[in-house]
């Protein structure tokens, strides 16, 4: 790495298989930066002055009740000139992010694949296996996720890791630096919120269900020193990356190919199953499936944590602009998990219901809203 | 790349249209597509500069290792966002009937009354 790599890369944190910038695409990064901060502050701020100014008296005047509900909200804003530009342009403001994160990473790709394949051959830390019988379920392969074209799979070459290296540059950028250097804040805020609320767990082994390139995996080596810590996914080229890039920040991680809704790993195996921002993009099947196989995998008196976006908002407006990903950013199941009854969901795989938890935590760095804690501790044989 | 498979170009899933028109739609992709190039011209310019205040001759390898200091990146990050609030001023002006006609409707009452001896 020259020190001009290390001086573009002093914001984010640095590891040996990251994606370097050349000058001209870290201009085009900060454009999108820019553009992305323009539309969510104060180009939003006046949506909503025109919602509460304009549409929304309009709307009592004429029914005589303020909307009700999103989808209120929603048909009187899709009229909105504003609205609608607002919507064109952050569409085409994702479009460019990801065209450009592609780019940056294809460039570089046969250097990346080399280095990963050079690290896999020779772990020091932690392990990687791939299994190829691991099928991608529905609600992955029908859909690019945030419109990336290929999602966590594509694969351009037999040990393609482009998939996970973009979205280790694109998370960074998606998030405008506000989930730390490594983007690390999610497993931070996990790591935290089990040391607050369950002082006496001292995991010996732990699980973070799609866990993509371990970018959340890592802070609970970090903070369990003592703890064998695996990691699953369903995307091979993230596996890959994922593993390369644990290994070269010296975290020991053992990742391996497979679906969290049914995993091969025996009964009560583990202490903590973890998640992050992983329930908004699977089915309702797929997180009763989930939910169950975390009960199944946790020994008597283990946790199960999912971190997730704060997808409860208060207001009719504030669900209707927390739809917008849903409907607009390929997020498809945003929008039911937003209204689903966890705990519920929770009891129903076999947890009590007075050991389920869903709460709001702080971010670590600079995140809007926190994170959304769900979870539950499994009844200890004693109790 | 070498012998490798194409990435798909486009993602999965429907591609909403907001604005009145698809093509109108394809015509802000592309705008600003040449937005965020207009960025990468600004740091070429702004990098030739700065090289050649601190040197009278330099090759290119010169251009792409110059290291900006703290001071430049702060007066990028300030000319990013003027830039960003230039290309969308259009935004701050109200283009539409929202307002019921109201602004209409005061520019030309202010006109009659100016045309009042």
């Amino acid at each position: 790495m020259t020190s001009m790599d290390k001086k573009r890369d002093s914001e984010r944190g640095v590891h040996a298989v990251m994606p370097r910038q050349t000058a001209a695409e870290e201009a085009r990064f900060e454009f999108s930066k820019a553009l992305k901060t323009a539309l969510r502050n104060d180009f939003k701020s006046r949506l909503r002055a025109r919602y509460d100014d304009i549409h929304k008296p309009a709307f009592e005047a004429e029914a005589g009740h303020a909307p009700e509900t999103a989808d209120d909200v929603d048909a009187l804003m899709s009229e909105d000139t504003l609205y609608q530009w607002w919507s064109a342009l952050l569409r085409a403001q994702q479009e460019g992010y990801v065209q450009n994160t592609t780019l940056c990473v294809e460039r570089q790709l046969d250097e990346l694949n080399e280095k990963c394949r050079t690290i896999a051959k020779n772990p020091q830390f932690g392990s990687l296996r791939l299994d190829r019988s691991v099928a991608v379920p529905y609600y992955q392969k029908d859909v690019d996720i945030h419109c990336v074209p290929g999602s966590y799979f594509f694969e351009r070459s037999a040990d393609d890791v482009g998939q996970g290296a973009r979205s280790d540059l694109g998370a960074f950028i998606f998030s405008l630096g506000r989930h730390g250097p490594y983007n690390e804040d999610k497993g931070l805020c996990g790591v935290k919120f089990i040391e607050d609320r369950f002082p006496d767990l001292k995991p010996r082994r732990i699980l973070d269900m799609g866990c993509t390139v371990g970018q959340s995996t890592l802070p609970y080596v970090t903070a369990f020193p003592d703890a064998e810590v695996h990691a699953i996914d369903l995307a091979a080229p993230c596996l890959r990356y994922g593993h390369a890039r644990a290994e070269s920040l010296g975290k020991a991680v053992h990742f391996s190919q497979a679906n969290a809704e049914q995993t091969t790993f025996p009964d009560g195996s583990f202490d903590l199953v973890v998640s992050h921002i992983m329930l908004h993009e699977i089915s309702l099947n797929a997180l009763n499936n989930i939910l169950r196989e975390c009960h199944r995998l946790l020994r008597p008196g283990g946790v199960m944590l999912h971190v997730e976006v704060p997808i409860r908002p208060q207001g009719v407006y504030e669900r209707f602009m927390a739809n917008w990903d849903s409907a607009n950013n390929n997020e498809p199941f945003w929008r039911t998990l937003a209204e689903l009854d966890l705990i519920t969901a929770a009891e129903n795989a076999g947890f009590p219901r007075e050991a389920v938890f869903e709460t709001i935590t702080d971010t670590a760095f600079a995140k809007a809203g926190g994170w959304l804690v769900f979870g539950a501790r499994k009844m200890d044989a004693a109790s | 790349m070498s012998d490798l498979k194409k990435a798909p170009a486009v993602p999965l899933g429907a591609r909403p249209v907001f604005l009145k028109n698809a093509d109108d739609e394809r015509l802000l992709a592309m705008i600003m597509a040449v937005a965020s190039e207009v960025s990468v011209l600004y740091d070429r310019i702004d990098r030739l500069e700065r090289v050649a205040a601190e040197k009278p001759s330099f090759s290119l390898d010169d251009l792409a290792a110059y290291e900006l200091t703290p001071d430049a990146r702060a007066a990028r990050a300030e000319w990013m966002q003027g830039y960003v609030t230039r290309l969308l001023r259009i935004f701050q002006e109200t283009l539409d009937d929202a307002d019921g006609g109201a602004r209409t409707a005061a520019y030309k009452d202010l006109m009659e009354r100016m045309a009042k001896p």
